[in-house]
């Protein structure tokens, strides 16, 4: 039994540290003392006065703990213990006591102003749908129940980080999903011991199995649509309060050659670009390499006409290759990282003067070639065939040229097999990272490199566990 | 990580590049050199030798589907012969290892690498092959599956641009069975490759009538390599000795073809690939063979004892064209006697003495 409840109040909010948004209230109706602790700043205040405090305060009669619990007009009431006081409070309940019961209620009326769901920069559509994610997690949760009206799809949560107590929830479909692979999401997930996390990146190192590694292992997207579509396939995924980022496990080189784009429109289409995707990354990964090798090394390879363009317009060039090609492309990369952070106005202003005073001044002051300018800037676009890969591609691009410029084409190739190597090496939740080419699964090459018809999709991917293999007869 | 296994599919690509990969480059002029057109012959006895060794292996593998060669050895004919037998597999892996290296250095070198060093080569190649012989069998079969589409796409061209080049038919049977038969014993030691798949025995996944999956590999790079030798015998035909990279001399005749421009540059993608995965699966075969010889080093020892002696070798022997043939020629043949002699005698042990229990 609370005794006084005005001594209650007061060791919680001494509990709370005194925030300064931590707000309370006394209501004496006769014998009975109902108090009510919550945060200002999270929760819904007119929902409190119309919901919560006006129907008790003006209530006739005899109150009881019961008659409150029946009085109080909010949807998600629960009575809690002692020690989830301050938990409930936090997350934007508002804790309801009385003198006369240890009885304790929580109504949960958290008010946070949140975006609408909107189109996400980091993946537009030119058909289908343009909802994303939100930061709120209740948002996302609705944006993907509205995509499946059924019970299979199951969402559990849990929370993570000492501190910040985020809400977590993995969803997925009962009855495609692994179970095997689900649990071992929740067990990683339940064994992060953490301060706090304040993004579903902070989340990916204790799901990989090769946290070191440069390449991505897990799937991040800011679209339902995509969502719904991986959970159709098996996947699980995971929701992180406060960020519009949703992971999925588990993830395959693959998933960063499809686009959604790719299944809004024709087949035949989608195949093309898929594969002029290929040939993007590859252009990216060794093109400026590439063109050190063929300049430095084996330059008798190179057809003659070529051989004269590139010797014309580089025999004045101060430079070696190598330097002028990581010149070129620091440039750039000083550039794109300055556009990034600059406001949109200043951006333009800064790829103006970027892109044409200092190349063009560049090749008329003969201190960069015509080609090599080219050159990077072919291989810098096409970085963006596949931009969720732009990081790692990047990187790898730095490697190749110093590998191109110090020993040339054998080194190229050997690297690349180096990293093939190193990704049949990569296995996260027992798919392996480059399937379905190494292991080679026919049937999931039907939405590899070429894409068919979904008609002709029947079953789910087998490059990972799932449940029920056949989606369609 | 490392113990893991690899499936049919990944040891019959394994093979097919085994088998291919270093017989369109020297071999087809050298062949030549000792028994002129009919040096084809040559190439058809040997591929019989090779296939019959490929039949011994499924044989085995059938009968005893999870054991590995050198358990067998062990069981049947004790310790000391196991020991002798690895022995034997750590030198003939090493030496062919050093035989690959240097005709492709001699190739690299005359093609594509003016005036480099072999250092150049050897910082190129041994990090790839000790990272893929450090990986396990699965990793390897992967890799080569991954990139096993872009070897066939390649070799087709090749193969088809070959013969588009070929403009003359020379002329038969200008060489006796005698010296057919010797350019066969001088240059056994190109064949014989199917080897590794008795050190790969467990780690080798098999089922009923894989047997056929590892036939049909073999016999596609057997074909192919016939189809290339035949390209090169016709497009050069009584100059073929003195043009000695089969596979891109056969290119280089239609080297300016209509709009693609040089194709022949694809032929040296194609040996480069080759040449990494035939030297890693070899130096892989090293590595097992020599955990064998001593059970309890680990797998670095294995590498880092290769990597020296490689080193050492490659310093003093090789980077000479003539050197090099000389050495295939005359030393190299010796150690086909373990492909094509000792490990049939003792596969054919194996089995008569599991009829006799």
């Amino acid at each position: 039994m609370i005794e006084n409840v005005e001594k209650k109040i007061k060791n919680l909010k001494k509990e709370m540290h005194n925030s300064f948004d931590i707000s309370d209230r006394v209501l004496n109706l006769d014998e009975l003392t109902v108090g009510f602790i919550y945060l200002k700043s999270f929760t819904d205040n007119l929902i409190f006065s119309s919901a919560i405090y006006e129907p008790i305060s003006s209530y006739k009669g005899k109150l009881s703990f019961e008659e409150i619990k029946k009085l109080i007009q909010a949807n998600d009431i629960k009575e809690i213990k002692d020690e989830e006081i301050i938990d409930n409070i936090m997350k934007g309940a508002v804790v309801i006591f009385v003198n006369t019961s240890n009885k304790i209620l929580a109504v949960d009326i958290q008010k946070f102003n949140t975006r609408a769901p909107s189109e996400p920069p980091t993946s537009p559509v030119i058909q289908g749908p343009r909802e994303g994610f939100t930061e709120d997690i209740k948002t996302n949760i609705g944006l993907l129940r509205k995509r499946f009206f059924s019970s299979d799809l199951v969402l559990k949560n849990f929370s993570v980080g000492r501190k910040t107590k985020t809400t977590i929830v993995i969803a997925y479909l009962h009855g495609v999903a692994d179970k095997k692979v689900v649990k071992e999401v929740e067990k990683k997930l339940k064994a992060i011991d953490i301060d706090g996390v304040v993004d579903s990146y902070y989340l990916m190192p204790y799901l990989i199995s090769h946290p070191n590694s440069l390449f991505k292992q897990i799937g991040n997207t800011e679209k339902p649509d995509i969502v719904s579509a991986k959970l159709l396939e098996g996947r699980v995924a995971i929701l992180l309060d406060n960020t519009p980022m949703v992971l999925t496990v588990p993830f395959v080189l693959l998933e960063e050659m499809q686009n959604t784009n790719d299944y809004y429109t024709n087949y035949i289409y989608a195949s093309l670009l898929r594969f002029i995707r290929a040939i993007g990354v590859f252009l990216a990964l060794l093109g400026p390499g590439t063109y050190i090798a063929l300049q430095l090394f084996h330059y008798n390879v190179l057809p003659i006409k070529y051989l004269i363009t590139i010797a014309d317009s580089t025999q004045q060039i101060p430079f070696t290759p190598f330097i002028e090609i990581l010149f070129i492309s620091l440039l750039f990369q000083i550039l794109y990282e300055v556009s990034l952070r600059l406001p949109s106005y200043l951006g333009l202003a800064t790829s103006v003067v970027g892109a044409l005073i200092l190349g063009d001044t560049g090749v008329k002051a003969g201190l960069i070639s015509p080609p090599a300018v080219i050159v990077v800037a072919i291989a810098k676009i096409a970085l963006y065939t596949i931009p969720e890969q732009s990081a790692q591609i990047t990187v790898l691009q730095f490697v190749f040229l110093l590998i191109g410029a110090s020993v040339g084409l054998l080194g190229l190739i050997g690297g690349l097999i180096y990293i093939i190597a190193y990704l049949n090496n990569l296995e996260n939740f027992g798919a392996p990272y480059l399937a379905p080419f190494s292991p080679f699964i026919l049937s999931d090459n039907k939405d590899g490199f070429i894409r068919v018809s979904i008609k002709d999709m029947k079953t789910r991917p087998k490059s990972f566990k799932n449940s029920n293999l056949r989606r369609q007869k | 990580m490392r113990d893991k296994t690899m499936n049919i599919w990944q040891a019959g690509i394994c093979l097919f590049i085994i088998i291919f990969a270093n017989k369109i480059l020297l071999l087809p002029s050298l062949l030549y050199r000792l028994a002129n057109i009919e040096g084809m012959f040559a190439y058809l006895f040997s591929f019989m030798l090779e296939i019959g060794l490929l039949t011994l292996f499924i044989f085995l593998k059938r009968k005893y589907s999870h054991i590995s060669f050198s358990q067998l050895i062990r069981e049947k004919l004790g310790v000391i012969t196991l020991k002798i037998f690895y022995i034997l597999f750590c030198l003939y892996f090493f030496c062919k290892l050093i035989l690959i290296y240097n005709v492709t250095y001699i190739f690299f070198k005359d093609l594509i690498y003016k005036n480099s060093d072999s250092f150049l080569f050897i910082i190129c190649l041994l990090p790839i092959m000790n990272y893929l012989a450090y990986s396990s069998p699965r990793v390897v079969g992967r890799t080569a599956m991954a990139l096993f589409p872009i070897i066939l796409v390649v070799l087709i061209f090749c193969t088809v641009t070959s013969l588009i080049s070929v403009h003359d038919i020379p002329l038969f049977f200008q060489s006796s069975p005698l010296k057919v038969f010797l350019a066969t014993i001088k240059h056994i030691s190109s064949f014989g490759d199917a080897i590794f798949l008795f050190v790969f025995m467990d780690k080798i996944e098999y089922k009923k009538g894989d047997g056929k999956k590892l036939y049909f590999f073999a016999g596609l790079a057997i074909i192919f390599v016939l189809l290339i030798a035949v390209a090169f015998y016709f497009s050069y035909t009584y100059t073929s000795f003195m043009h000695p990279y089969a596979i891109f001399e056969t290119m280089g005749n239609i080297k300016d073809y209509g709009g693609l421009g040089r194709i022949d540059a694809v032929a040296v993608i194609l040996v480069i690939i080759l040449t990494y995965f035939q030297m890693s699966i070899y130096l892989k075969s090293f590595t097992i063979s020599f955990k064998e010889i001593f059970p309890k080093l680990s797998l670095n020892y294995a590498l880092i004892s290769f990597d020296f002696l490689f080193l050492i070798v490659v310093y003093l022997l090789v980077r000479n064209l003539e050197r090099t043939i000389l050495y295939a020629e005359s030393i190299l043949p010796y150690f086909s006697l373990i492909s094509f002699v000792l490990v049939p005698i003792t596969s054919i042990v194996f089995l008569a003495l599991k009829r006799r229990r």
